[in-house]
């Protein structure tokens, strides 16, 4: 009997276990065989590099479990990252400070949201073609501004953007994002209602859940974390570019599923899997050339890492993918 | 089932983390006087394997170990510098950059790190509001080669001698975007004025006409109603200042090929591609590529040079002040020359052995070598023909 | 007493922890219809899926017609003489009636390769001429048939002059009435007129009291009591089967003892001349402690006056009133106290992924929340104290829905709306798919709910819950209200029947 609930309670959580498994192999593998080689990975400089290698994705995805918990997947997300930025370094540079570039990308990003979230079942069309539009608008529009600047790059000039890439004030940022997200995930309707509308939309609107208004403020919670996310990206380097962002919203797929999140969404939806898969993601990321395997084989091996994760957490019944 | 499938994942993720570090500890057995970085900005290409092959050749000569690093593909500053972080070991000396997104956030995070650039007109340096002006005065920033011309003044005047000596009456251009590539917008201009010159002093129906406005790419291939346009349909040439094989020469051949465009077009462009066909086509009878000109990868060299005399202490006592240099162009422009980069040069494929500046002719710049090697000389060395077609035509 | 034609014997039968099946003997004889009884996970339905070969039995010996019985597959089985009519729909679509009937048997009438069509149709609509079914027509393209008379082309297939032994597998359910009449004819035809055997699987106690030989019940595994004829026709019979199956005593009381149809005169939910698809017009006023049901066949609209009444489907004209509130969607349903428990409980009703909890607390999660945060300790307060009240079986609330039997799961969709407090519940189907044991309890809840003033609209496909329960009864037919009868105890089915078909 107690065998049994064992194994019902290891079937239950496998792609939990699994994800943090992973996690913790790594931080095992690395920790042994890096100062082997010579440079641990956990030296100053390469846990600053650890850290700012993670925290964009990790600020994005925390924001993105609001959308793949119900069951959806936003292309847009990268696209996103890039406009945030150049109107943070364009406005920035013209108005010498930050905050009105950062309140008018908290603006486009509710109304993004709000088109994101809300026209799929407004209109009755599935909610990743919405993405795909608003994708193209924001990618056009990036290169209209671009090509209007005569630059594929521009850099914030009198701002001091230091503070962006101090690690100290990466992982505090980070840490109170994913306290607000695990409140709102697991102590409010929210989280409860997305992950309802995930696993089985019909039964949700019959229990009394208004799809539209719960859709759009996910997809508000989410966008103000990749308003949060863009901040970091800009801080970076100062500058932003008219490739920045570009393929980010594949980086959240990477780390979510490396971090159990089922890739339809729905109740065993997890802020943690976009901690633990960002950064599972960066120790490879930053721990493989730390061994000695050249960066054009680590393209392969994080491949067979990732195929390993869904060969193992995606069960048939779960496969279907987020929309 | 299942089961045997998890543990043959899990044995093939086992062995590849085990064998991996085992694998590549052999390399790093000899002495070594420090890791170098090549940051590219592709993984394929003929461009790519010759820079494997001679960074390779140098290293192991001058007792470097080296790695080839994915820069982002746009240039993105966070992404190059992304890259070079996430590649950094703690026996990184030398950076060699073949773009410019990100070097002044690359010399800031890594102050004792010398950088040069190769393939590269390093804009964002060398243009005063550029983002990384900052590099031009530091001293770890050692210069670059450009991909071609540095300046687009230049290219616009070769193209336009081309245009006149081939004897094309009516020309259009298509190019990369100017925020992308601002030389090109210059070149663009300085083609239109030079031709614009040579129309005043011949008799009216010697003038060559070049189409009002230049065609953008945006990174596609020229779109096929292109050629639909009235004014289109009778060009004798286009000029691409772009990668013209990738981007202009298929559609072309396309138009030829369904009556919509001049069967005697001809396209003179820059860069380089290996693919049989269009090396074929190259120069020949009949053939729509009549003038291919790209820098020569060869050029590698003046980057390797500076960065070992700084890495080793023994900077050219004439050296004051970092440059970027014109790339020395290969220009393409009968048959035979096409047959000699194909056979007699490192381009196609990386022999070593039709290097036009060998390995050892090469150390005479190097001052651990020669005390006596001057900056004077390698800028000869730069101005000279070794690196043109005629270093390879003997 | 017939000569036994199979006889099994120790069959033991385990899905990895759980075991359907312990060491069970029974003897099937000819000329016998054989009832099996049981509650769902009884293992009624599991012997006869390994005597017809669907399934190998753990361990265990099978003798049929007095050799060793090891059926590798139901092909094989059916070759032998044993079918068995599936609860699932399995003929296939897109061809004709003819060829799903001789799907296998193509060669009978083949030559060089080529099936002749013309002798395919005349045999199958010989066939079904046979089965006394008229209005099916061979050349007719399966599709063209719904899913009632496709049942009845499959046991047209399943059954041939080589069957010893048909097994009909919870086939009722899936029949209209006529469907039935044919079914029960076939069966009582075979056992009595050819001497052969027929085993019948079913949860319709009426229907096996009326037409089985022998009946054999079943509970966890075991076999618990055989009852011959005699005993069956035995007054008391219902309740001694309904104990051995549930195994205690549930006591007399099953439906509701009294007849008194009176309510109170508050009207609870008002139906304002609704127009909604097929259905034009429809009213109907349900007030305060009163049970209004709706009974006729599954296509007959009552589903979608449920449904609309609720406000999921859009109306196309006229109003869903609560206390003066419009209903226009579920949100505005539950917060007017209104409470809908769907036909299609594991696609509808519950999250079958989510806990208990969850599926308990998901429409009170609004009255749960104290300044927008929503403390566990909430959750499962409520959600403990409904586990408790409607006595679900699971370790805890933490267990997911779709680990519970059929009747805990249709208890954890009852105990959301009781969580809520919902003061007007719409149920269809309430009782489906659920044991006797937890059918009772369910009515005595809904008993429960009516005296305590709640208004409980009960839309049923089977008659005799809606005789047993209702104050007032709507039989509808073809989108069309065709008769409404008042709670009274000389009420029959056979008196409703001719309205609804």
């Amino acid at each position: 009997m107690k065998d049994q609930k064992m194994a019902g309670w290891l079937s239950r959580h496998r792609s939990i276990l699994i994800s943090y498994g992973g996690l913790i192999f790594c931080i095992a593998f690395f920790t042994i065989v890096t100062p082997i080689r010579g440079e641990s990975i956990w030296s100053a400089s390469k846990v600053s590099t650890l850290i700012s290698d993670m925290i964009v994705t990790a600020l994005m995805s925390v924001g993105a479990v609001f959308i793949y918990a119900l069951g959806n997947l936003d292309i847009s997300i990268g696209k996103q990252i890039g406009l945030y930025a150049v109107i943070m370094v364009v406005l920035g540079n013209m108005t010498g400070s930050l905050i009105p570039p950062v309140l008018l990308c908290i603006v486009l990003s509710v109304l993004i949201a709000v088109v994101n979230g809300g026209a799929g079942p407004m209109f009755n069309i599935i909610p990743i073609i919405p993405s795909v539009v608003i994708s193209q608008v924001l990618s056009g529009t990036i290169t209209i501004i671009f090509a209007k600047m005569g630059t594929r790059s521009i850099t914030l000039k009198t701002i001091d953007y230091r503070i962006f890439k101090s690690p100290v004030v990466m992982v505090v940022v980070l840490a109170a994002e994913v306290a607000i997200a695990v409140l709102l995930f697991n102590y409010t309707k929210i989280g409860k209602y997305a992950k309802a509308l995930g696993q089985n939309k019909t039964a949700a609107v019959q229990s009394g859940i208004n799809v539209i208004k719960y859709r759009i403020i996910c997809y508000i919670f989410a966008g103000l974390c990749f308003v949060v996310a863009a901040l970091f990206q800009m801080g970076y380097t100062g500058s932003a570019s008219d490739s920045t962002g570009t393929g980010f919203e594949m980086n959240i797929m990477i780390a979510l599923i490396l971090g159990g999140m089922p890739i339809s969404g729905g109740m065993r939806s997890k802020v943690s899997a976009a901690v633990v898969g960002a950064l599972t993601f960066s120790l490879l990321d930053v721990g493989l050339p730390l061994i000695g395997i050249a960066t054009r084989t680590t393209f392969i091996v994080k491949a067979i890492i990732f195929l390993i994760v869904v060969l193992m957490t995606s069960r048939k019944k779960e496969g279907t993918l987020p929309k | 089932m299942k089961k045997t499938m998890k543990k043959a994942a899990s044995l093939v993720l086992a062995a590849t983390l085990a064998v991996s570090p085992a694998a590549c500890v052999q390399a790093d057995a000899e002495e070594s006087n420090g890791k170098i970085l090549f940051l590219s900005f592709t993984s394929s290409g003929p461009i790519y394997d010759f820079d494997i092959a001679y960074m390779d050749a140098w290293m192991s000569e001058l007792g470097y170990t080296w790695e080839m690093v994915y820069g982002d593909s746009s240039n993105d500053p966070a992404g190059n510098l992304a890259a070079v972080k996430n590649a950094m070991t703690s026996d990184v000396v030398g950076l060699i950059m073949c773009q410019d997104g990100g070097v002044a956030n690359i010399m800031e995070e890594y102050p004792d790190l010398y950088v040069v650039g190769s393939a590269t007109d390093m804009a964002s340096v060398y243009d005063e509001d550029g983002a990384s002006a900052a590099c031009a005065d530091n001293d770890h920033f050692l210069g670059s080669v450009a991909s071609g011309y540095a300046s687009g003044v230049d290219t616009g005047k070769m193209y336009a001698e081309a245009i006149i000596e081939k004897g094309y009456k009516k020309v259009a251009i298509c190019m990369f975007p100017s925020f992308a590539y601002p030389q090109y917008e210059i070149a663009d201009e300085t083609l239109r004025s030079e031709i614009a010159a040579y129309n005043e002093t011949v008799s009216e129906e010697e003038q060559i006409e070049i189409t009002e406005e230049s065609t953008v790419l945006m990174f596609t291939s020229l779109d096929d109603n292109f050629f639909n346009e009235p004014e289109n349909q009778d060009l004798d040439a286009i000029i691409g200042l772009c990668g013209g094989q990738s981007f202009l020469y298929a559609p072309m051949l396309t138009a030829i090929a369904n009556g919509t465009a001049n069967p005697e077009m001809k396209l003179l462009t820059s860069g380089f591609e290996s693919d049989p066909d269009m090396m074929a086509d190259v120069c020949s009878d009949g053939g729509i590529v009549q003038g291919l000109y790209f820098a020569n990868v060869e050029n590698l060299f003046y980057s390797i040079v500076m960065l070992d005399n700084a890495l080793q202490g023994t900077q050219f006592a004439d050296y004051e002040q970092s440059e970027v240099l014109d790339g020395v162009m290969i220009s393409i422009t009968d048959r035979e020359i096409m047959e000699t980069i194909i056979n007699d040069s490192p381009i196609v494929t990386p022999d070593l052995s039709t290097l036009a500046l060998s390995i050892e002719d090469g150390k005479q710049y190097f001052v651990r070598y020669n005390e006596d090697a001057t900056y004077a000389a390698l800028l000869e060395l730069m101005e000279s023909d070794t690196f043109t077609e005629k270093g390879y035509m003997d | 007493m017939g000569q036994a034609v199979l006889e099994i014997k120790n069959m033991h039968k385990a899905f990895g922890p759980t075991i359907a099946l312990k060491n069970v003997d029974i003897t099937l004889r000819r000329g016998e219809i054989r009832g099996l009884v049981g509650e769902n996970g009884s293992g009624k339905s599991t012997i006869m899926s390994i005597a017809s070969g669907m399934q190998p039995a753990t361990s265990g010996e099978m003798r049929y017609k007095g050799n060793v019985w090891k059926p590798s597959s139901m092909i094989e089985a059916q070759e032998a003489g044993i079918s068995m009519i599936l609860q699932e729909a399995n003929t296939i679509p897109g061809v004709t009636v003819a060829q799903n009937i001789f799907a296998g048997h193509e060669k009978e009438f083949s030559k060089f390769g080529i099936i002749n069509m013309r002798k395919m149709y005349a045999a199958a609509d010989k066939l079904l001429q046979d089965f006394g079914i008229s209005h099916i027509r061979a050349a007719d393209m399966i599709n063209k048939y719904n899913f009632e008379d496709r049942k009845l082309i499959e046991i047209v297939r399943c059954v041939n002059e080589k069957t010893e032994i048909l097994v009909v597998d919870e086939t009722t359910t899936a029949l209209s009435l006529e469907g039935r009449e044919i079914l029960y004819k076939l069966i009582h035809r075979m056992a009595e007129k050819e001497n052969k055997t027929v085993v019948f699987v079913s949860h319709d106690m009426d229907e096996i009291l009326e037409h089985c030989s022998v009946l054999t019940v079943l509970r966890d595994g075991d076999i618990v009591g055989e009852l011959s004829r005699e005993e069956m026709d035995a007054p008391g019979a219902v309740q001694k089967i309904r104990y051995l199956m549930v195994g205690r005593e549930i006591g007399e009381k099953y439906y509701r003892e009294d007849y008194d149809s009176s309510h109170q005169d508050e009207v609870a939910l008002e139906l304002q001349n609704i127009t909604i698809g097929p259905i034009h017009n429809f009213s109907l006023k349900l007030h305060k402690g009163q049970i209004i049901g709706f009974g006729g066949l599954s296509g007959c609209g009552m589903h979608e006056i449920g449904r609309a009444a609720y406000g999921i489907d859009k109306l196309d004209a006229g109003k869903v009133l609560r206390n003066g509130r419009e209903i226009k969607n579920p949100q505005t349903a539950i917060e007017s106290g209104i409470g809908y428990i769907s036909k299609n409980r594991d696609l509808e009703a519950l999250i079958l992924e989510a806990p208990i909890q969850d599926n308990i607390v998901l429409p009170s999660l609004p009255t749960l929340q104290k300044k927008g945060i929503i403390t566990p300790a909430s959750e499962k307060k409520m959600s403990d104290q409904e586990i408790e009240s409607f006595r679900i079986k699971c370790g805890s609330g933490k267990q997911l829905v779709n680990t519970l039997s059929g009747g805990n799961k249709q208890k954890v969709s009852f105990a959301k709306w009781e969580a809520k407090n919902s003061e007007v519940i719409i149920m269809d189907c309430p009782t489906r798919g659920v044991d006797i044991g937890v059918k009772q309890s369910m009515y005595a809840l809904i008993e429960q709910m009516k005296k305590e003033g709640k208004a409980i609209l009960m839309i049923s496909e089977e008659l005799s819950e809606l005789i047993g329960m209702v104050d007032e009864l709507i039989i509808m037919k073809d989108f069309q209200v065709t008769k409404e009868f008042v709670r009274s105890k000389d009420l029959k089915q056979t008196d409703i029947i001719e309205y609804m078909i």
